[in-house]
């Protein structure tokens, strides 16, 4: 089963996504929050590439290891994090293309069903097109 | 759960077709986790099986996606049509008019996260 990692500049924002994407996985995918900075023993906005590193290291098996990242350097750390991976780890390490919270939710329920390292990022990138509401006034579809 | 009547065009046997209606009884609607245990159910079949919502006019939506699933916006009370189409479809179907019939207390809906 794959691991999945989710990077954020917010320390709160991965813990939480790592609380809710657990739910959706009834606690059976290794997952582990890479959020914010750590600066003179205080948790600051930003992302670490080591502390990225080190969840997928706590998550990691043959089966690979699905990053889920925000924005920025969030994109840029965990690029970093993964170069500085023996190669054998980095060819079975992805970085998702889907939005942070929405991919952690489908990602979850995905790799807990057993799905592959590239099958659960396709279901998780789908969030990329996918809509929330309908445009919808009582129940009828507004013409614009 | 309305079934084809085998009496009329005889349909090849490895793509039946079925359909049901259900109603949605979770209070806080079609919520996060309910569509879970509606995705891990469905995919347990090999059947194509979508969903519709009725009271929403929807379009037909993959049961087997929880993103779809979100965008029937599905509220408590709402009628969704399933069909599914496959060798398994009855089973399918069967198996989701199960976890939808079921109590909401007993489905894990209480925080309607």
């Amino acid at each position: 089963m794959i691991g999945l990692v989710f990077v954020s500049h917010s320390r709160l924002i991965a813990d939480g996504l790592c609380q809710l994407a657990d739910q959706m996985a009834s606690g059976a995918v290794k997952m582990a929050s890479a959020g914010g900075l750590l600066d003179e023993e205080r948790y600051t906005l930003g992302t670490d590439t080591l502390r990225i590193v080190d969840a997928i290291e706590r998550v990691w098996s043959e089966d690979g290891v699905l990053l889920l990242v925000d924005m920025g350097s969030a994109v840029l750390s965990a690029e970093m994090a993964l170069e500085l991976l023996p190669d054998e780890k980095r060819s079975r390490c992805t970085i998702s293309n889907a939005p942070l919270v929405e991919g952690a939710i489908v990602a979850a329920l995905h790799a807990g069903m057993g799905g592959t390292l590239a099958e659960v990022n396709a279901a998780a990138e789908e969030a990329l097109h996918a809509r929330k509401v309908d445009r919808m006034v009582g129940g009828v579809k507004r013409e614009t | 759960m309305d079934k084809p009547d085998p009496g009329a065009l005889p349909a090849p046997p490895a793509r039946q077709e079925h359909s049901a209606t259900v109603t949605v009884r979770y209070p806080q609607g079609l919520h996060l986790r309910a569509s879970r245990d509606v995705v891990r159910v469905a995919s347990q079949y090999a059947a194509d099986i979508t969903a519709q919502n009725l009271s929403r006019s929807s379009e037909q939506v993959d049961v087997k996606s929880i993103l779809q699933l979100m965008q029937l916006q599905a509220r408590q009370g709402h009628v969704l049509h399933l069909q599914a189409a496959g060798p398994d479809a009855a089973d399918a179907l069967d198996a989701l008019c199960a976890l939808f019939h079921r109590p909401p207390s007993l489905s894990s809906s209480t925080a309607g996260c």
